[in-house]
C-alpha cells in the first residue's frame, strides 16, 4: 500500500487523471488534494463569496469526474482544469449579475470587464478583520481592487502555477497581452500595499 | 519560471512569497466529502457494469457455443426427416394409384376399338347388318361405361377404408392422390372414348352434308331431265334419239340417286348411333325413298321407346 501511495504522489496530474479514468479512486483523491485549494481560492478571490465559490468549485469537480473517460493527456491537466473554471466563472457572474464595482482595464486592450468585484470583499469581512498580518491583509484587499483581467491572470499565476503561455490560452488572449497584464498586476499590488501599510512589509522585507 | 517572473516585475518574487502565506482558505469538509463520494460512485457502477456485461457476454458465449455444437447435427437430422417423409408419401401415392387401376389400359383399348368396329360395319355392311351391329355396339359402349363407373366406385371405397387407418398426414396425401386419380387417371378411357366419338360424329356429319348435296343435285338433275323429256315428247322434234339419250342418262342418274340414298340412310343411322339425341333434318329425310323414310321413322320410334 505504501508503495502504491508513493507511486500515486509521484504521478503527474495527467497520469492521475488517466488512472482515475481506469477506475482508480485513489488517483482522483490525490488529484483532488493537489488542486482543491487553488481552485477554491481562484473562485473565492474573484467572487468574494464563499457559498458561490463552493458552488462553482463543486461544479468544476463534477465535470472533471464525469468527463474523466474522455480526458486526453494531450492537453495539460491544469490548463484544461482552469479553462473549465474560467468559463464557469464567467457564466456564473453574468447570470448572477453581482455588481459592486466594475473595473475596466483601459490600459490593456480595452476589453470590457467581465468580472465584478463584490463589495463584500472589504474590511467588513469577518475573515479579513481577524487577520493580524497587515501586509497580508493589505495584499488581500489590493488583489480585490485589481482590474479583472489582471486579477485573473495573477490568480492563475499564483494559485495554479501556470506559465504565461498557458494563462494566455486560458483567458483567450495572446502571450504579450497576458504578459502585460501580469506585469501591471504586480505593479499595482506593490503600489497598493505601499499605500495601505505605508512602509509595507513583504515577506519581512521592506519595500 | 522564476526568471520569467522576475522579468515581469522586480518585486514579483516578494509579492509571490507574501501571497503564499495567504493561501490558507480551503473548501469545507462537506464539500470534500461530497466530491469524493461522487468520484467513488462514478468508479463503482462502471466496475459492476463491466462485470455484469462480462458475465453476460460469457454466458452468451457459452450458450452460443453449445448451440453451435449441435447446429450441424440438428440440421442434418431435419433434412433426413424431410426427405424420408417426402419419399414415404410419394411411395404411397404411387402404390395407391396402381391398386386403383391395374387393368385400366386394356379397358381403354377396348373402348377405342368399339367405335372403329362400328364405323367399319356402317360403311361395308347392308342396312340390316348395320342396324344390328350398331345396336350391339351402342349397348356394349353403354355397358362398358357402367362397368367402369361401378369399378371405380368400388375401388374408391376400398381405398377410402384403407386410408382411414393411416396417419393424418398420410391420409391427407392419399386424399390428394385420390383427387388426382379421379381427375387425371380414372377418366382417361372415358375421355378418350368421348373424343373418338366426337371425331366420328364430325366425320359422319361431314359425310351427311356431302351426300345431301350430291343427292340434292342429282334429284334436281333428274327433275330437269324429266321435264326435258316431257317437252320433247310433247314437241316430238327429236324423235327416237332423244328417247335413247335421255333413257341412258336417266338410268345412270337413277342409279346414282339410289346409291346416294342408301348411303345417306346408313350415315343417318350411324349418326344416331353416335349421338342418341340427334334429330335428322327433314331435308335429309325427304331425299330418301318412301320405303327408306318409313324405315327411318320406324327406327326412330324404336329408339325412343328404348
Amino acid at each position: 500500500m505504501l508503495a502504491t501511495k508513493i507511486d500515486i504522489t509521484l504521478l503527474s496530474d495527467e497520469a492521475l487523471m488517466l488512472q482515475y479514468a481506469q477506475g482508480d479512486f485513489a488517483a482522483f483523491e490525490q488529484l483532488y488534494l493537489r488542486h482543491k485549494g487553488g481552485l477554491y481560492r481562484y473562485f473565492l478571490r474573484q467572487l468574494a463569496d464563499k457559498s458561490l465559490a463552493e458552488d462553482l468549485f463543486q461544479d468544476i469537480w463534477s465535470k472533471v469526474i464525469t468527463s474523466a473517460g474522455q480526458y486526453q493527456a494531450s492537453a495539460k491537466f491544469t490548463t484544461w482544469f482552469y479553462t473549465l473554471a474560467r468559463h464557469k466563472l464567467v457564466d456564473q457572474v453574468r447570470h448572477l449579475k453581482v455588481v459592486a464595482k466594475v473595473i475596466e482595464d483601459k490600459a490593456d486592450d480595452g476589453v470590457e470587464a467581465e468580472f465584478v468585484v463584490s463589495e463584500h470583499n472589504t474590511q467588513s469581512n469577518p475573515a479579513y478583520i481577524l487577520e493580524s498580518d497587515k501586509a497580508k491583509a493589505a495584499l488581500k484587499d489590493c488583489i480585490a481592487f485589481l482590474p479583472l483581467v489582471q486579477r485573473e491572470c495573477f490568480l492563475l499565476k499564483e494559485e495554479a502555477g501556470l506559465s504565461v503561455d498557458a494563462i494566455a490560452h486560458i483567458v483567450d488572449a495572446n502571450f504579450e497581452a497576458c504578459k502585460s497584464r501580469l506585469r501591471k498586476a504586480y505593479d499595482s499590488l506593490r503600489q497598493c500595499i505601499t499605500r495601505k501599510v505605508g512602509a509595507a512589509v513583504i515577506g519581512g522585507k521592506v519595500l | 519560471m522564476t526568471n520569467e517572473v522576475e522579468q515581469l516585475h522586480p518585486e514579483q518574487g516578494k509579492i509571490s512569497e507574501l501571497y503564499q502565506s495567504l493561501k490558507v482558505e480551503q473548501p469545507s469538509s462537506q464539500v470534500d466529502q461530497s466530491i469524493l463520494a461522487q468520484a467513488r460512485l462514478q468508479v463503482k457502477p462502471q466496475t459492476s457494469e463491466v462485470r455484469k456485461s462480462t458475465q453476460t457476454a460469457t454466458h452468451h458465449n457459452r450458450a452460443s457455443k453449445n448451440w453451435r455444437q449441435w447446429q450441424w447435427p440438428v440440421s442434418v437430422a431435419a433434412s433426413v426427416l424431410l426427405v424420408s417423409v417426402i419419399f414415404i408419401n410419394q411411395y404411397q401415392f404411387f402404390t395407391a394409384s396402381q391398386q386403383l387401376y391395374p387393368e385400366a389400359m386394356p379397358t381403354e383399348i377396348e373402348a377405342f376399338s368399339a367405335p372403329q368396329s362400328t364405323q367399319v360395319m356402317a360403311d361395308s355392311a347392308t342396312s340390316q347388318e348395320f342396324n344390328t351391329n350398331r345396336i350391339e355396339s351402342a349397348h356394349q359402349a353403354a355397358s362398358e361405361k357402367e362397368a367402369m363407373s361401378v369399378l371405380r366406385s368400388a375401388q374408391f371405397d376400398a381405398v377410402q377404408s384403407e386410408q382411414q387407418k393411416a396417419k393424418k398426414a398420410q391420409s391427407k396425401m392419399q386424399t390428394l392422390a385420390e383427387q388426382q386419380i379421379t381427375t387425371q387417371m380414372a377418366p382417361a378411357p372415358e375421355k378418350a372414348l368421348n373424343q373418338l366419338v366426337t371425331a366420328q360424329i364430325e366425320q359422319l356429319q361431314n359425310k351427311l352434308v356431302a351426300t345431301y348435296a350430291l343427292l340434292a343435285h342429282s334429284r334436281k338433275k333428274q327433275a330437269t331431265l324429266f321435264d326435258d323429256q316431257q317437252r320433247a315428247q310433247l314437241s316430238d322434234t327429236h324423235g327416237s334419239n332423244m328417247d335413247s339419250i335421255t333413257h341412258a342418262e336417266k338410268q345412270e342418274l337413277e342409279l346414282q340417286v339410289s346409291d346416294l340414298q342408301t348411303k345417306l340412310l346408313q350415315q343417318m343411322h350411324n349418326k344416331l348411333a353416335m349421338q342418341a339425341d340427334w334429330q335428322a333434318p327433314q331435308d335429309l329425310v325427304d331425299l330418301l325413298t318412301e320405303q327408306q323414310q318409313a324405315q327411318w321413322a320406324k327406327h326412330i320410334n324404336q329408339e325412343s321407346n328404348e
